[in-house]
């Protein structure tokens, strides 16, 4: 059996894809995004300690939407961007954020370094990849208790549990994907981000996460040359 | 190209406004380096607001969410900015306890306080006073205290024991009001609930100097000067002082302040001072008003209720200030100027003067003066000290309470060389009332029970007296028949035979040159003619003899208990009434040794019992005044005629006493215990 798998997989492996790895071929991904936030409980912001609002968050999901042009035999560039939904904030010693979320839309132009394409062999249909990219995105962060007091406008304290703003920074991260056939695949994604937001109701000002992204690419060509 | 545009597009999109925050917001951080001298707080800064930032900083307390006016309070010195700011805080911190602290920030129009954080302090450090904005200064002026460790909510800052108020207060200064402290220079301390620092140097209050008074005598509303220095450090606290009257001073130079003799000044003589900051500078010289002069009065001869003018010089403005006194008794003032007075003597109801001759003095801050001439009492009836004589019963027997203070009666009286005996209203108290001094002296209690309607009579520098009824009613009485008699030398009683007759009635008793009697008055015999009885009392055998006058018939005559009195009248003439109940009053002459009878004329009163009268012989004239009718009738004795003297009757002397002495009559007590001269003659 095991015999069996081996030779499939190198006669698999062998199949040359042709057509989809052509200079000037766009890609196009959508996938599944998840991740982990990664800081302490409380946030240090410039020796001010106090509970991250961030970092708290247990559950980050989303999607993430990428189109992909290849520039040379290494060398894509295109544009990522990610839609995630933060909940499930907790902490062991505080409970300023308990039961708040936040959404976040975010646009990354993405430069990727990755794998040259072979007519043959493993690299005809995998490609692996290094990508970083700028961020800026919008976030959307809602309170569910208002952590400030505001004498004599108490109305206030109801229009401070919304926090919208712009956040901006950097992504890194790698991936592969793996051609089913000349149009299809599949992909995986990990990448660290580290933006910096400023919000007047939480004290985080940067935050960090680690994300993963599994999904789907659809390749076009842009001019077709057939090798059957 | 259109890619770019759409990109652009999309940023222009995301990069929308914040909510319209207008409050600043501040972020309370964790407590951290928390140990013995205190904790370092957090906080940060994330929004300004739209208004200007007054303060900022931490409020702290052991009770959750601390506000700013309650709570301990630390204010950053900085310039308000959007950033993280931290403090070390060890003011007002007790070791081992749970803290609320909480970040503030304050604009013009609104407050923001962060998340309320909670920790355990492990102590702090105690405050220290390191200067004082000023070192002398006035009551009421603003000092800024500067240190360390000062509680802006705990604080407590004294001025010699006296607690001054704070008007704002953090940890490194303290802003307080100066207290009137009552001393030239004090200690300051803080204390916070755990310590106490005390100033090193000592805080003087401005205090007025005195080098001269300018005149040293003046009269009321005169101008005056004081000589000094130091007056303009604190004016408004300036006053100056007439002994304890504290009044305004007209600032010339911090030298020089004038002021004006209060016309209220009650005091001939004061020392003078200044009061500024609440402490007092006396000058050495004293203040005396201009004495006033009493040159004269008028009338000289007054009745009282009447007006009498005082006349002299530099009295007071303040009418009550100027006292005058007629025989001892306070006048009430009614008017005056500068050099007179009109006062009104009170009337006798509610006053008793000293003498008829009264003395009329003139008090006028502390200092009296009197004129030569005396001021004559000149009302018929005129009001003797009260009879220091216990109260009688309270309930007369016959069901009738009365008011405290208010039963002096069914006394006796007996006259012997000039002092009246009285005694035994109800009580057992004997006493001897002296006229020519107005005075009492108590004799020996009366041995027997306390009675009314005791009867006796003198004889030989003795008093005999007994018989009576008991504090009984009238319906069914009980009468005593015991006899005494008082010797006046040694003050003793001596038990006599008792009355031997069964006694049924009411006895009167009186004694002429001829003898001593008693009487029952009138009563009719089998033959309805009307007999006066009464028997002879023999001082040397200590026994009784009983005789009667035949009257004859009479319409008026009446067999009623309460309907007759008998006396002793001019010439020593036995005189009996008797009342006919219809107003009308017969009374007779009666002659005990020829048992003959003379008729008087009749004797219109108003209508109550004459046994119930004041009566009294003065210059051969029976005066008597009836009980609750202010009216005094006389009897010419040589014209058979009663006259009435409708001058005013200041009480009833209802069963009361009644005597004379040397032209003058007596009378007093009844339901009071007041005790009148009468004078006729005026």
């Amino acid at each position: 059996m095991k015999r069996i798998i081996i030779i499939s997989l190198i006669v698999f492996f062998r199949v040359n894809g042709f057509g989809q790895f052509l200079d000037n071929r766009s890609s196009f991904y959508l996938g599944y995004e998840t991740g982990l936030n990664l800081g302490n409980e409380l946030f240090n912001n410039q020796g001010t300690l106090a509970p991250s609002f961030y970092s708290n968050f247990n559950s980050i999901c989303g999607i993430n939407i990428k189109g992909i042009l290849k520039l040379s035999d290494h060398i894509s560039t295109g544009l990522s961007t990610s839609f995630l939904y933060n909940s499930g904030w907790s902490s062991e010693n505080y409970s300023s954020y308990l039961n708040s979320n936040e959404m976040s839309f975010s646009l990354k132009p993405v430069i990727q370094y990755h794998t040259i394409f072979n007519n043959g062999g493993i690299y005809n249909r995998l490609k692996l990849y290094g990508e970083l990219s700028p961020i800026i995105g919008y976030t959307m962060a809602s309170l569910a208790n208002s952590n400030f007091d505001v004498i004599s406008a108490p109305d206030l304290n109801s229009q401070l549990l919304k926090s919208n703003n712009i956040f901006y920074g950097i992504s890194l991260g790698g991936g592969a994907e793996f051609k089913l056939s000349n149009s299809f695949g599949m992909f995986a994604n990990l990448s660290i981000q580290e933006t910096f937001v400023e919000s007047p109701i939480f004290i985080d000002n940067r935050m960090t996460a680690l994300t993963l992204s599994i999904g789907t690419v659809i390749s076009l060509s842009k001019g077709k040359r057939f090798n059957y | 190209m259109k890619k770019y545009i759409i990109l652009a597009v999309l940023l222009l999109l995301l990069s929308t406004c914040n909510d319209d925050i207008y409050a600043p917001l501040i972020i309370t951080g964790a407590v951290t380096n928390i140990d013995k001298d205190g904790a370092l707080f957090h906080a940060r800064i994330t929004e300004l607001g739209k208004k200007n930032v007054l303060e900022f900083g931490f409020v702290w307390d052991t009770n959750s969410n601390p506000m700013i006016d309650k709570a301990d309070k630390f204010i950053f010195p900085d310039k308000p900015n959007v950033g993280s700011f931290s403090t070390k805080m060890s003011a007002n911190l007790l070791s081992n306890t749970t803290y609320y602290v909480r970040a503030f920030i304050r604009t013009t129009d609104v407050t923001t306080y962060g998340e309320s954080i909670t920790f355990k302090s492990l102590g702090g450090k105690l405050p220290e006073i390191s200067s004082i904005s000023t070192l002398q200064g006035n009551v009421g002026q603003t000092i800024k205290l500067k240190g360390k460790y000062f509680s802006s909510k705990n604080s407590l800052v004294k001025f010699n024991q006296i607690t001054a108020t704070i008007l704002s207060a953090n940890q490194d200064s303290i802003l307080v009001t100066i207290p009137g402290f009552k001393s030239r220079s004090s200690i300051i301390s803080v204390s916070t609930p755990d310590a106490t620092a005390y100033s090193k140097d000592s805080f003087k209050l401005y205090t007025a100097i005195i080098n001269d008074l300018i005149p040293k005598m003046s009269t009321y509303g005169d101008e005056m000067t004081l000589k000094g220095k130091n007056f303009q450090k604190n004016p408004i606290s300036l006053y100056v002082l007439f002994d304890t009257q504290k009044i305004p001073a007209r600032i010339i130079d911090d030298e020089t302040i004038k002021f004006t003799v209060p016309i209220n000044l009650n005091q001939s003589s004061c020392s003078i001072g200044v009061i500024m900051n609440d402490l007092i500078t006396l000058s050495t010289d004293k203040f005396s008003l201009t004495p006033f002069h009493f040159s004269d009065f008028n009338p000289k001869i007054a009745l009282t209720g009447s007006t009498i003018s005082i006349t002299g010089s530099n009295f007071s403005p303040v009418l009550a200030n100027n006292k005058v006194y007629i025989g001892g008794v306070l006048a009430q003032m009614v008017s005056g100027t500068n050099n007179s007075l009109q006062v009104e003597m009170p009337l006798q109801s509610t006053a008793i003067y000293n003498s008829r001759n009264a003395i009329v003095q003139l008090e006028i801050g502390g200092t009296t003066q009197t004129t030569t001439n005396k001021l004559v009492i000149n009302d018929q009836w005129f009001r003797l000290n009260d009879a220091p004589m216990s109260l009688g019963s309270l309930s007369d027997g016959n069901g009738w309470l009365w008011q405290p203070n208010f039963n002096y009666r069914y006394a006796n009286s007996f006259l012997v060389s000039n002092i009246t005996y009285i005694g035994l209203n109800f009580a057992s108290e004997f006493w001897a009332y002296n006229a020519s001094n107005d005075s009492w002296s108590k004799l020996a209690n009366f041995p027997g029970k306390g009675r009314k309607y005791a009867a006796g009579f003198v004889s030989q520098n003795k008093i005999y007296l007994g018989m009576g009824q008991a504090d009984s009613n009238d319906i069914t009485p009980t009468f005593y028949n015991d006899w005494w008699v008082y010797d006046i030398s040694s003050n003793q009683w001596t038990r006599k035979s008792d009355f031997p007759e069964t006694i049924d009635k009411i006895y009167r008793g009186f004694s002429t040159p001829d003898g001593c009697y008693m009487s029952t008055g009138f009563s009719q015999d089998k033959s309805l003619n009307y007999v006066f009885n009464y028997c002879q009392y023999s001082t040397a055998n200590d026994s009784w003899t009983k005789s009667t006058i035949n009257m004859g018939q009479h319409y008026y005559l009446s067999t009623s208990i309460w309907s007759w009195d008998v006396l002793v009248g001019p010439n020593n003439e036995v005189i009996a009434g008797v009342n006919s109940g219809f107003f009308v009053s017969d009374m007779y002459k009666l002659n005990l040794l020829t048992k003959s009878y003379k008729n008087m004329a009749v004797w219109e009163y108003g209508g109550d019992p004459e046994d119930w009268s004041s009566k009294f012989i003065i210059n051969n004239t029976l005066y008597i005044k009836s009980a609750n009718v202010s009216k005094v009738y006389a009897y010419d004795n040589s014209s058979n005629a009663w006259k009435t003297d409708t001058k005013f009757v200041p009480v009833d002397f209802n069963r009361g006493v009644s005597f004379s002495i040397n032209n003058k009559g007596y009378a007093g007590l009844g339901y009071l215990n007041m005790m009148y001269e009468y004078d006729p003659n005026r």
